[in-house]
């Protein structure tokens, strides 16, 4: 039933073949599939001839929050995207595609303006709609109210050209919910609202039969309680009263009547039931090809279990074929073939993708000239893959010339047509709704035709509306040809501006002549930036009026500027209100046609190189500039040195001397150069001031140094603010002190700088920083310290100092090791590292004659 | 002498836990400790690298001629916010390297960032590129 219903839909969208310029003429919406109700009446006038306009698709689009549960993963978006794709993709060179959104919920909004979609922008309008709409319950709305939706959608079509062809896609997946409450009392009364202002006296409903606005109901089947049961069916009424679907899909159901005060009125659009979010896709894909003026070529759409067309006509008058699939994945041509005369062959090797036409999900193929008359009446195109999928064919434009000497009816359009098609009978000729002979019509002005083709049911009762030409008459081409510019927002094209060209064919046998003068003059007020002319045969007119060269069939003429666009910001929109430019002949067959002008544009100045350099430059100036102050700031507020709660200090005083191999050595106050003891007695708090920003250990300073405000990713580091000579571990990579990380930390430093040598002994402070907590912490930490890293550290200090005077060789030298090394090596280079003074001299510590001492301890 | 192989971080228990007053004493043996190596931070690195891609991201969708306030977004992200993620790891990775315990990746962490700061700065430049021209076009100039 869906499928049915489904069918039903396309078949209905099948008139918007407005866009196809042979359908123009007259075209009808034709049902494949047995129906009850007729089709809907798609882009007509009242007196039920198609419109030539644009093309204007609304989009009302539901954002409440049930959104939320029924399309949980926004699969909407992805087939809005589809949409959009496919109406940029069918833009067409005498009209424009135009599209619209706006969102209800509680409230409405115009997302985007209706306007041209074209390849350009298409993207920047689905961007829009993604960052205006998302898919997130918090922004989404709690109730449903697409009363005021709906107004604003008419008043829109309402404000568009008349000859446009107007649709608006009406998608929910909810019902009338103004409250958000499922209270019963409620519900009556919203009901009872949503009756009154839909089938009410010149109610919504009436106002869309009277605009002819052809609207598809997309209706993703909500989850409602008992508490929303009258707005349910009060708000399928609507739908059904606005769309004049006798046959809505609600629920696998086929008739519904309404309740009244609602009824049916003119049959405008169909009212579509999407039970899962993800079938939203197809249908959104399907209606590119179908805007595009293509007809279902099978019973089945989508196909289930392979696809076999209904039989087709003559290849030679099918412009394309589109494929379209309903699964995640492009169609596959590769696994279609054709039968023609019983035999089967692959689809590519009658068929060649069309250039510029792959989409996400559909395909479009033309016929390869080569294949065009093997491809006889009857041929049929099958699938036995199991894919998804939909397939339109797009009937050709077909143009004859009549005359009254042989040959009397002529193929114009496509050139070599083939004469059976057209010989004998098959061509009526039609003024209004009666039949006329040729003759007859060669004494008229309108006349229209319908060619009769095998097997093309499919496109209207077998009766193919085509083009007559009258032999002395010119023929605008293409059919409702308009003189138009749609540049979207951008830089303006070097050169002239110009507009498409319309092309008189055949040649007038009379004096015919192209008036311009109200045209350019309304053109040149509307959009002054420019002085506009007229443009024939290649040459610009001087007087605005065209006299067409009798006997010429390479007759063109549009509007261009005389200048090239300067380098402005220019913006022009004077898609309505231009007056036509005015085709006329007199050769005692009067003749007058009306040529639209429609220009829209929007160009971009081009900047100078120089200007954007300056401000580009500018930027990053600034922002470095930025980035340095905040990196500033940073460091000053993250790089903090140690906690007091995490460290005690310890110090001692020893005696620098030589020792065996002359290396150096501590002597402690006990007199021992081999074994310490640490005194708990001296292991003390350290002080941090609160900014963590200055150490004080014994009777060391340390303080914070920052990196270089240049330099800003350097490391922070702990300096020893002291003259004297000293070794660390660990020490920093400026030598100069102590790293922000350290665990546990080592420094021998001189007692007051070169003051305390005497006599080649060297007075030393031996200042430790141990952790408070955690294994080998406080005093066993001392201990630890002092005998694995103080006879390495006091020999470097020793020789080092003894070579004090070459302290910024070693101090490279060191450097340069320790970047070298891995982090392991690293603590024992570091341990060399020494901070001098330049001018102070080696320490000439005498070697102690003095046995150990036994250590000292106090209590 | 059996020499630690880095600092040793301070247990929660056992050993010396608690001890919070110079008094207290534990033993001087020699105990090779285990220590537990600091790796780079891998979120700052995702961070990074994130920021990079939308500075990218935001180049690319703006388009030409196209939103200035996606390229705004995309010159702070690229420009500004690239840089102070750059801070962060910096700080993160040397304090981690000071220490001694920094157990860096196969590929060096420090050469990773830099190389999406890089990047992620070169496209913030470009987003500058295309606002300084929004900006220059409206300019009579």
């Amino acid at each position: 039933m869906v499928i049915v219903k489904k069918q039903l839909l396309l078949n209905a969208l099948v008139s918007i073949a407005v866009l196809s310029p042979a359908s123009i003429v007259n075209s009808s919406a034709i049902s494949i599939t047995p129906a009850v109700q007729s089709p809907p009446t798609i882009c007509k006038d009242a007196n039920g001839v198609t419109k030539s306009g644009d093309l204007d698709v609304l989009l009302l689009l539901d954002n409440s929050k049930s959104l939320s549960e029924s399309d949980e993963e926004g699969e909407r978006f992805d087939a809005i995207k589809l949409l959009l794709e496919s109406l940029a993709n069918s833009e067409r060179k005498n009209s424009f595609n135009n599209f619209g959104l706006i969102t209800f919920g509680s409230a409405t909004d115009e997302i985007v303006r209706l306007g041209p979609i074209t390849r350009d922008n298409f993207g920047k309008i689905f961007e829009t709609i993604i960052s205006k709409v998302p898919n997130s319950k918090n922004e989404q709305e709690a109730t449903t109210d697409y009363l005021a939706a709906l107004n604003e959608g008419i008043s829109i079509l309402n404000g568009r050209e008349k000859s446009n062809c107007k649709f608006i896609i009406w998608f929910t997946d909810g019902v009338f919910d103004i409250s958000d409450s499922n209270d019963i009392a409620i519900d009556k009364s919203e009901a009872k609202k949503l009756q009154t202002q839909v089938c009410g006296e010149n109610g919504l409903a009436q106002k869309f039969q009277n605009a002819l606005i052809n609207t598809f109901v997309v209706f993703l089947r909500p989850i409602i309680g008992s508490g929303y049961k009258g707005r349910s069916e009060a708000s399928r009424d609507a739908m059904q009263a606005i769309t004049g679907d006798k046959e809505p899909n609600f629920d696998g159901q086929s008739a519904r009547e309404l309740k009244a005060p609602c009824e049916f009125g003119v049959h405008l659009g169909e009212v579509f039931q999407v039970d899962e979010a993800d079938k939203l896709k197809g249908f959104f894909t399907d209606f590119g090809p179908i805007a595009n003026g293509g007809i279902s070529i099978s019973d089945d759409c989508p196909s289930i279990g392979g696809l076999v067309s209904k039989p087709l006509p003559n290849a030679e008058i099918i412009e394309w074929i589109a494929i379209t699939s309903h699964n995640s994945e492009p169609p596959d041509p590769e696994k279609f073939f054709v039968r023609t005369d019983g035999q089967e062959g692959k689809f590519l090797d009658y068929f060649i993708l069309k250039p510029g036409e792959t989409l996400s999900l559909s395909r479009y193929f033309q016929v390869k000239p080569e294949k065009t008359l093997a491809l006889a009446a009857g041929w049929q195109l099958k699938t036995e893959d199991s894919q998804l999928v939909c397939v339109f064919a797009k009937v050709r434009r077909i143009k004859f010339r009549i005359r009254n000497s042989d040959p009397r009816i002529e193929a114009i359009e496509p050139e070599g047509l083939s004469k059976d098609l057209f010989a004998s009978d098959q061509l009526v000729l039609f003024n209004g709704d009666e039949v006329v002979t040729i003759t007859e019509a060669l004494n008229l002005v309108l006349v229209t035709g319908k060619l009769t083709v095998v097997n093309g049911e499919i496109f209207g009762n077998n009766r193919i509306p085509v083009d007559i030409v009258i032999d002395g008459f010119f023929s605008i081409s293409p059919a409702g040809c308009k003189l138009k510019i749609n540049h979207p927002e951008g830089v303006a094209p070097k050169g002239l501006v110009q507009t498409s060209t319309c092309d008189i064919v055949p040649a007038p046998k009379g004096e015919t002549i192209v008036d311009a003068e109200k045209a350019l003059r309304s053109l040149n007020k509307s959009c002054p930036a420019f002085v506009w002319q007229l443009v024939a045969n290649g040459k610009p007119v001087a007087t605005d009026k065209w006299t067409v060269p009798v006997g010429s069939n390479l007759n063109a003429f549009f509007f261009a500027t005389s200048a090239s666009a300067p380098n402005e910001n220019l913006e022009c929109n004077s898609k309505q209100g231009l007056d036509p430019v005015v085709v006329s002949l007199s050769n005692g067959k009067s003749q007058s046609e009306n040529v639209g002008v429609s220009v829209q544009y929007k160009f971009l100045k081009d900047p100078s190189s120089l200007l954007v350099t300056i401000f580009t430059a500018l930027f990053a100036i600034l922002f470095a500039a930025l980035s340095l102050a905040v990196l500033r700031l940073m460091n000053i507020l993250i790089a903090k040195g140690p906690s007091q709660s995490d460290f005690f200090g310890y110090e001692d005083e020893a005696e620098l001397v030589s020792g065996d191999y002359k290396r150096g050595e501590l002597r402690w106050l006990s007199g021992s150069t081999k074994n310490y003891v640490a005194d708990p007695d001296k292991l003390h708090q350290i002080k941090v001031n609160s900014q963590r920003t200055s150490l004080d250990v014994g009777s060391l300073r340390f303080s914070r140094e920052l990196p270089p405000i240049t330099r800003p990713f350097q490391e922070a580091r702990l300096a020893l603010r002291s003259k004297s000579p000293a070794v660390f571990w660990q020490a920093n990579r400026h030598a100069d002190g102590l790293s922000l990380g350290f665990g546990k930390a080592l420094v021998i430093s001189y007692v007051d700088g070169l003051s305390s040598k005497n006599e080649g002994m060297v007075r030393v402070k031996v200042t430790l920083l141990v952790p408070k907590r955690g294994l080998n912490a406080g005093i066993s930490g001392v201990q630890q310290l002092i005998s694995e890293r103080g006879d390495e550290m006091a020999s470097q200090l020793f020789t080092i100092g003894a070579g004090l005077g070459t302290k910024v060789t070693e101090k490279t030298e060191s450097k340069q090791e320790m970047n070298n090394a891995s982090a392991p090596q690293r603590a024992q280079v570091d341990s060399r590292i020494v901070g001098t003074e330049a001018n102070q001299k080696p320490p000439e510590p005498p070697r102690s004659s003095q046995p150990p001492q036994p250590p000292q301890r106090s209590n | 002498m059996a020499i630690n192989s880095g600092p040793p971080q301070r247990p929660t228990s056992g050993l010396g836990a608690g001890a919070n007053h110079p008094g207290s004493f534990a033993p001087t043996a020699n105990i090779r400790t285990i220590v537990k190596s600091a790796r780079p931070s891998l979120p700052l690195v995702l961070i990074v690298l994130i920021n990079t891609l939308v500075s990218i991201y935001l180049y690319i969708i703006g388009g030409f001629d196209g939103h200035v306030k996606t390229h705004a977004a995309g010159l702070l992200l690229g420009m500004f916010l690239g840089i102070i993620l750059l801070g962060l790891f910096r700080q993160d990775f040397n304090k981690k390297q000071s220490s001694g315990l920094l157990a860096d990746w196969q590929f060096s962490s420090s050469k990773i960032v830099n190389v999406l700061s890089v990047a992620s700065w070169l496209a913030g430049l470009a987003n500058a590129h295309a606002v300084a021209k929004s900006i220059a076009r409206w300019l009579p100039w």
